[in-house]
């Protein structure tokens, strides 16, 4: 008789139960850590800057007092340059705070990656961003005497928003990531100020083309939220490359 | 089992740390070297803040990167500068931490209560930090560090700005955390870990010069040490080592070969084996 005959096997049965108690052990250490965190962690000490960003976000609405005319010619310009402003100004102000209280290094050492923790703030504020961005946007569509469509209003403010938030996640894994993501914001702004002040360049580009870079942007900002929080390690890689 | 392997760390054409091997057990280990030695650089690479150039550390046997968030949920780490937000309450902030550490909320709770009243802050566990002296901060950033009950506590320059008292309750403290653990104190105040730290381990021109027991450093230098009366003049071959005011005046401690005129040989203490292996022109 073969040696291995001696050996006691286990059943068909034991082995199934074996294989689902270890991956289940296995499949429980490699749980995203990410979905314990509370809500109120992604802003815990930033809060001040948050509020900052939101009256940032408000701002369009001092345009309001202007001639129903003249606020819908300004309007697309008004609306490209501000929907950002709330998503950029809470980004930079949280890690501007974040460096000036010195609490980094430890938060690096977390188990959670401070990559991560960047990635779930990023899509907390876009979604404040949304947020904010329709009421503001009824408020001015209203006011300009519904000169443009509500549709066009939203499909320019969130083309702009997204476009900006898949460009800051795009440029986060790169060193002064936000430095870049900044640099061509205004040089993009700058260019459009000149060129609508000459041509109205964005009241003849199409509402369609807004709504498929509004889609593209939010996809592109999606897909890198989710590399983010799928590759954790990833995160306490790039710190210690810096 | 924390191994650090043939490290060697380079910022461009500088060499911060050179070819360091060390092996860290649980007990307290206490890293002592003058400023820019190379504690801050190697406490940045067992944390996980910076990449060897060359060599590899491992935790038990697998490189803490390739570990990643499992090594960092096993680390607590109390930086130089502990970075804190100053209106919230020590509670609120360990709750913070927890949810950072991953820690699940129910076990945070308990975790917190304990620690709050291990580092002695459980009657200002409500009260904003920024009310707070710099040796309350210092024992909130221990609480902070050890949220997580982390098999390896990383502590750098914990004692920098605390006054006697507060650094004798701190030593106390980390000898009281020490029981089951690894815990790595950096630090270039002799006092604080000769009376806690197991194993001294010591940097000189960038590499690792020792690591081992108070004792045995000590002991290289046993008969070594002299006291001699303060006005004697210095003969090649003496170090002056430090100056202490006797019952007849100032005394003067060198290091020396040779027996000097009306010296009194003494037992080197960890402060002497530290000023001597530090000395200028040390080979």
């Amino acid at each position: 008789m073969d040696k291995k005959d001696h050996i006691p096997m286990p059943t068909a049965m034991e082995r199934r139960a074996a294989i689902r108690r270890i991956a289940e052990e296995g499949l429980a250490d490699t749980a995203p850590s990410w979905r314990s965190l509370p809500l109120s962690a992604l802003v815990f000490g930033v809060e001040d800057c948050l509020f900052m960003a939101v009256l940032l976000g408000l701002l369009p609405l001092a345009l309001l007092p202007l001639p129903a005319g003249l606020l819908a010619e300004k309007l697309s310009l008004t609306l490209f340059l501000s929907a950002p402003l709330l998503y950029a100004a809470a980004h930079l102000l949280t890690m501007w705070k974040e460096s000036q209280c010195g609490t980094l290094d430890w938060k690096r050492t977390c188990r959670l990656s401070l990559q991560t923790l960047t990635a779930l703030r990023m899509g907390l504020f876009g979604g404040a961003a949304v947020l904010v961005c329709v009421p503001v946007d009824l408020l001015l569509w209203h006011f300009s005497g519904r000169a443009m469509s509500l549709g066009r209003i939203l499909a320019v403010s969130f083309s702009s928003l997204f476009l900006h938030a898949a460009l800051s996640l795009i440029c986060r894994e790169g060193r002064r990531g936000w430095a870049v993501t900044l640099t061509l914001w205004v040089l993009l702004d700058g260019l459009l100020t000149v060129w609508e002040t000459r041509v109205h360049f964005l009241m003849e580009v199409p509402t369609a083309v807004f709504c498929l870079l509004a889609g593209t942007c939010l996809t592109a900002a999606l897909y890198q939220l989710y590399t983010v929080l799928r590759q954790p390690q990833k995160g306490g890689m790039l710190y210690a490359q810096r | 089992m924390l191994s650090v392997e043939h490290v060697t760390k380079k910022y461009g054409k500088f060499t911060a740390l050179e070819d360091v091997s060390l092996t860290f057990t649980p007990g307290v280990y206490g890293l002592l070297a003058p400023n820019g030695a190379g504690k801050t650089t190697l406490i940045k690479m067992l944390t996980t803040l910076l990449f060897p150039t060359s060599g590899q550390i491992l935790w038990n046997g697998e490189d803490i990167h390739a570990l990643d968030e499992a090594y960092r949920g096993l680390l607590g780490y109390l930086p130089q500068e502990f970075g804190y937000y100053p209106h919230y309450s020590p509670r609120q902030f360990l709750r913070y931490a927890a949810a950072l550490q991953c820690v699940p909320r129910r076990e945070a709770e308990e975790r917190i209560e304990s620690l709050l009243k291990l580092v002695g802050l459980e009657d200002a566990a409500g009260k904003k930090m920024r009310q707070f002296s710099g040796g309350m901060l210092q024992r909130v950033g221990i609480a902070q560090a050890m949220i997580n009950d982390p098999q390896l506590l990383i502590l750098d320059e914990p004692t920098a700005g605390l006054d006697p008292r507060e650094r004798v309750r701190f030593r106390n403290l980390i000898h009281s955390l020490a029981a089951d653990r690894t815990v790595i104190l950096s630090t270039h105040i002799v006092s604080d870990i000769e009376t806690i730290a197991g194993q001294i381990v010591m940097f000189r021109d960038h590499r690792l010069y020792c690591c081992d027991s108070p004792a045995s450093v000590c002991s290289r230098f046993q008969g070594k040490v002299f006291e001699v009366p303060a006005g004697a003049a210095l003969e090649p071959g003496q170090f002056l080592l430090s100056e202490r005011q006797g019952e007849r005046g100032p005394i003067l401690r060198l290091l020396c070969d040779a027996p000097p005129a009306d010296g009194v040989p003494v037992s080197p203490g960890l402060e002497d084996a530290f000023l001597a292996i530090y000395r200028e022109g040390a080979a």
